[in-house]
């Protein structure tokens, strides 16, 4: 095989749209309203993907194997044909582990430095 | 009162013009996540509009707009086979010809109107949809052939001309933004700021205009980007100046701009040459 296969550091560090989608399929699949939905919540309202961003991102991720389609429906009562929904692959849950290990240590850096003070669980 | 099943009007319209948005993306692509996209807006729309109603549409819409012209170039620029400019110059030339006509049906449209304040919908339906439809398709497309001609004629009508045709092009988005909340809301500052931009693209292609009778870029009719420009500019000072734009003289200048839009458009439409275009 000539093609050169990308291991998972390769995709470091990950664009904050990719992170946060890999970071809402953690735990099962999703069409993308519901992507985005638990995108805007787990992080406030402070990012707010549009569709392209979202589909745009995606088919990278597909692309790079990080995320794969899924038949499955979380619950049939529920499914609507016209969505297609997705689900992290086992390498896409690799680079999300490394990539919030590598911001965990980003973020022990900032506390050594102490510019954590002050704000909740910031403390040393 | 909306029913669980009837979708909101400003959803619905929202959605198709959406839609239209789509095609800007590559084909590939398009065809791919296009349906997807547009559900997902869709239910966006729904819930902006059951959350803070019409405000929330227009600000999903900025939110959206934003998300789309950043996206579309970076599809086209991924695909790696992004628009080559003798392409993108053709299209665009098309894009002048029917945004002229896109905008001289949506302006004779108003004259359908019994009332310009009811709300979108009523008993003028029919015409307040085709406005929403062809004035901002029309501003669109006319945008993207003045980029065109700045891209074909920019480098060749000096630094005046290059950048009145960049203020004529970024005052066409401002107006073609300004235009979709314009007929939805049907109040606010949206008609200030869609003809403010339109009188600036007119502004800018009259400039143009001038640096094009000096230089003479066009291969033919160096006259004719001043000759539509100036139109509206003057219509507007004279409409201030007395207090009227005129019942009949309006339409013949709004006629009169888009016809020399659409020559316009046809001029670049056959100019575009056949090798690689120069760059730098």
């Amino acid at each position: 095989m000539a093609k050169m296969m990308k291991t998972p550091e390769d995709l470091l560090p990950l664009t904050p749209a990719v992170f946060n989608i890999l970071l809402a399929l953690a735990d099962g699949e999703k069409h993308g309203y519901g992507i985005m939905l638990e995108v805007e919540e787990n992080t406030n309202g402070q990012m707010q993907m549009g569709p392209g961003t979202l589909y745009g991102s995606i088919k990278r991720m597909l692309k790079a194997g990080l995320v794969e389609e899924t038949d499955e429906r979380p619950d049939p009562e529920l499914d609507d044909q016209r969505r297609r929904y997705y689900r992290a692959t086992g390498m896409g849950q690799r680079v999300l582990r490394l990539e919030a290990e590598r911001l965990a240590g980003q973020v022990a850096l900032a506390r050594a430095k102490d510019l954590l003070a002050g704000i909740a669980g910031g403390g040393a | 009162m909306i029913g669980i099943h009837e979708e909101p009007r400003p959803v619905s319209i929202s959605t198709h013009l959406y839609r239209i948005l789509l095609a800007a993306y590559p084909s590939g692509f398009r065809q791919e996540y296009g349906p997807y996209m547009a559900q997902l807006f869709r239910d966006q729309c729904v819930h902006s509009y059951r959350r803070s109603g019409p405000s929330g549409m227009l600000w999903l819409w900025t939110l959206t707009l934003f998300d789309f012209f950043m996206t579309v170039l970076e599809e086209h620029l991924q695909r790696e086979t992004f628009m080559s400019k003798e392409k993108f110059m053709r299209l665009s030339g098309w894009g002048m010809m029917l945004g002229a006509l896109a905008l001289v049906l949506g302006f004779a449209a108003s004259g359908g109107e019994s009332s310009y304040y009811d709300p979108l919908g009523g008993r003028d339906g029919f015409y307040e949809y085709a406005q929403l439809f062809l004035v901002p398709s029309g501003i669109f497309l006319i945008t993207l052939g003045i980029l065109g001609l700045r891209m074909r004629y920019g480098k060749h009508s000096g630094i005046l001309g290059n950048l009145s045709l960049l203020l004529s092009a970024a005052s066409g988005f401002v107006s073609f933004i300004a235009a979709i909340p314009l007929f939805i809301l049907n109040d606010g500052p949206w008609w200030e700021i869609t003809m403010g931009g339109l009188l600036n693209i007119f502004v800018g292609l009259a400039v143009f205009g001038l640096a094009a009778l000096r230089r003479k870029p066009l291969p033919r009719w160096n006259a004719l980007p001043l000759l539509t420009g100036i139109a509206f500019p003057i219509l507007l000072t004279v409409g201030v100046q007395t207090d009227q734009s005129g019942e009949i003289v309006g339409p013949i200048v709004m006629l009169w701009s888009s016809v020399g839009v659409g020559i316009l458009g046809y001029l670049l439409r056959g100019d575009v040459p056949r090798e690689p275009f120069p760059v730098g």
